[in-house]
């Protein structure tokens, strides 16, 4: 199996070179992204998601012990919500989904080819939105411990599949938006610029 | 009983984890927009009859336009529109055909008509430039000359313009030719002829429409806009720079003048379908690489949480920017997640309600646009047979997307000397330097060869 994920490296390699020197930066970025990508899964992501899970838990129940809403086992990637004023306790267990390997990943192959940025500035930028990735997932969590403290096991489904995900969601765009949108725009070339000879000249 | 609830929970709360996303942001405003539109359908006030008709410039930009010209010319002509309260300016920007011909034979027969020829610098805006200073009319309409106008067209807007006068500017609604549609072979390209038609008019009749709604028309549609003269010629007119010049009047008019833009959805221009998907992939980039530099030149003031609930142009961006980036690589994460043990059901249930939801939300415009068409009642009948096209109209949105996606990224190294490719072109370029390295390949592998035959 080894053999054919190093043959399967060797062929984007290769396309990502050709597309490079045809000047096809659509194709590069597209070819450049989704292989990094899966590359990431294969290769990263294993040994990625047990330092995250555990760095998530860490965090987690340092901001539980503060507040009283949960208990970190971070050798388990466990969070132990003891008291509840509703129902009985409750476990959560960190998994891949929860650890945030899988956003980091996508928000590194998205920026790894996006030319807005110098090679350097990627790093950084890198560096920065993982973070931030990070501790949007911390807050997503602490959120998710301090609903079902607050309201028992009942409603993790609503804070886990809903809330959680939607604070996880609106904070991510607003990273994307200011690392993606806002500096595009700002250094957006305009003039000079012709388009393929086509057979319309309007505009919708 | 309960069981069966039980089940349907457990299962609900996968699909609501993948769709929840796509239902607040896509499915929620549609339903919105839907009745809002209905809204303004009820509330909709007649515009009044025109006592005396006034006079009224229409401006064509000429650019290698014999093809097309006096099928445009002829359709404004025979318009309801007296047409000798009309001038018609032909401004060429650079044609090398023979549209002076056109012009001039076309003249000698239609002795009648007010219609002039003038030279200007290669380049739409300029020209558009130089005919409005030598318009002079009390409202501007300007025209593609790759197109027709509906014979009521004219007439429509004048009577919007002299019924409001708040109304300033305003964009007519653009339509791909039914008949050309109905004329072209069967196959492929007329499907996707179709989806374009059914796009333009949810695009126009129902998008833009729900948009003047809030006076956030984002352009005036370049092909038939039309202006009150003395609002015009107060801004800086057309920007030779950007390739959306109708994009980037249309913000100066809203930002710079503070004046209302709005739809005239019974005044329609056809323009050509789509004749390959070539030309839709340059034309989508096209209009995404449009909307960044207006972006750029009227940037949005205040932050992203802010400018999402009071900027509609910081939305937009959002919508078309911002979101493609996630979209683009979950696309391909699903298919990853599914090689780490997620249940692969699931994700594809998800899909295909997602699915469904957007089939929905076409629908619900399909209905706007329906009652928006009552005053056309053979184009009403064109659209309804087209219901069935709901269905493929997700697909369609998803292929632009790509499109789009490619707009944004080739947009970013734009130099003086740049210029887009079209999809045939860009895999041409592929295959050549394939080839040039398999040639090297085989040449090393030749002197290999050769190398230890020689050895031997």
């Amino acid at each position: 199996m080894n053999w054919l994920i190093i043959v399967c490296f060797i062929i984007w390699l290769y396309f990502l070179t050709v597309f490079h020197r045809g000047n096809l930066n659509y194709f590069q970025y597209l070819w450049g992204s989704v292989g990094l990508f899966v590359f990431m899964c294969i290769f990263i992501q294993p040994t990625l998601t047990i330092i995250l899970k555990q760095y998530v838990t860490s965090v987690v129940g340092i901001i539980g012990k503060v507040t009283g809403i949960c208990e970190a086992y971070y050798e388990y990637s466990i969070i132990f919500i003891p008291k509840q004023s509703v129902l009985s306790s409750i476990s959560l267990y960190i998994d891949y989904e929860c650890s945030g390997v899988i956003e980091m990943m996508a928000f590194v192959s998205l920026l790894a080819f996006f030319q807005v940025y110098e090679v350097g500035q990627r790093i950084i930028v890198g560096v920065i939105g993982c973070v931030c990735i990070f501790f949007f997932n911390v807050i997503r969590i602490v959120i998710i411990c301090a609903i079902i403290f607050q309201f028992g096991s009942g409603s993790y489904y609503v804070a886990h599949t809903i809330i959680g995900r939607l604070v996880f969601y609106t904070l991510s765009i607003l990273l994307y938006y200011y690392v993606f949108t806002k500096q595009q725009i700002v250094k957006q070339k305009v003039g000079g610029f012709s388009y393929a000879e086509h057979n319309e000249n309007t505009n919708k | 009983m309960q069981n069966i609830m039980r089940i349907l929970t457990s299962e609900m709360v996968f699909w609501t984890a993948w769709i929840i996303i796509p239902l607040i942001m896509e499915i929620i405003p549609a339903i919105f927009g839907f009745l809002v539109l209905i809204k303004k359908r009820l509330r909709y006030r007649k515009d009044i009859e025109l006592k005396y008709f006034p006079e009224i410039s229409v401006i064509i930009p000429v650019y290698n336009s014999a093809d097309t010209l006096e099928m445009c010319v002829n359709s404004i002509v025979e318009s309801k529109y007296p047409f000798d309260k009309m001038d018609i300016l032909l401004v060429n920007n650079g044609s090398k055909d023979n549209s002076f011909e056109i012009f001039k034979k076309y003249q000698e027969t239609h002795k009648g008509v007010n219609i002039k020829w003038m030279n200007a610098q290669q380049g739409k805006s300029k020209a558009l430039n130089m005919a409005l200073f030598n318009s002079q009319g009390k409202y501007i309409i300007h025209l593609d000359s790759d197109g027709i106008v509906h014979p009521d067209a004219l007439l429509n807007i004048i009577k919007r313009f002299e019924s409001n006068d708040n109304i300033h500017c305003m964009t007519g609604s653009i339509l791909t030719n039914p008949e050309a549609i109905q004329n072209a072979k069967p196959g492929f390209m007329k499907l996707v002829q179709k989806l374009e038609f059914f796009e333009y008019a949810q695009a126009f009749l129902a998008g833009r429409n729900f948009e003047a709604e809030w006076d956030s028309i984002f352009t005036m549609s370049g092909a038939f806009s039309s202006f009150r003269k003395s609002t015009i010629l107060k801004t800086q007119l057309y920007n030779t720079e950007t390739v959306c010049e109708d994009t980037h009047v249309t913000f100066q008019v809203r930002r710079l003048l503070k004046k209302k833009i709005d739809i005239c959805e019974k005044a329609i221009f056809f323009v050509e379908p789509i004749a390959n998907i070539d030309t839709l992939y340059v034309q989508r980039q096209r209009w995404q690489r449009g909307e960044l530099e207006v972006a750029h030149m009227f940037p949005s003031k205040g932050g992203a949480i802010k400018g999402f609930f009071t900027n509609f142009m910081t939305r937009l961006i959002m919508f078309d920017h911002t979101f493609a980036f996630p979209r683009m690589i979950w696309y391909f994460a699903l298919i990853c997640l599914t090689f780490m043990n997620y249940p692969f059901m699931f994700i594809v249930q998800s899909v295909i309600i997602i699915y469904v939801l957007y089939a929905f939300s076409a629908f619900l415009f399909y209905l706007n646009v329906f009652s928006y068409l009552s005053w056309d009642k053979k184009l009403r009948r064109f659209y309804a047979k087209k219901i069935l096209l709901i269905f493929f109209l997700p697909m369609f949105n998803f292929v632009v997307y790509w499109f789009r996606m490619a707009g944004i990224i080739n947009s970013i190294k734009g130099t003086s000397t740049w210029k887009t490719k079209t999809f045939k072109e860009e895999c041409e370029t592929c295959k050549t330097i394939i080839k040039k390295d398999f040639k090297v390949v085989i040449g090393i592998t030749g002197k290999l060869r050769g190398f230890i035959t020689t050895q031997k």
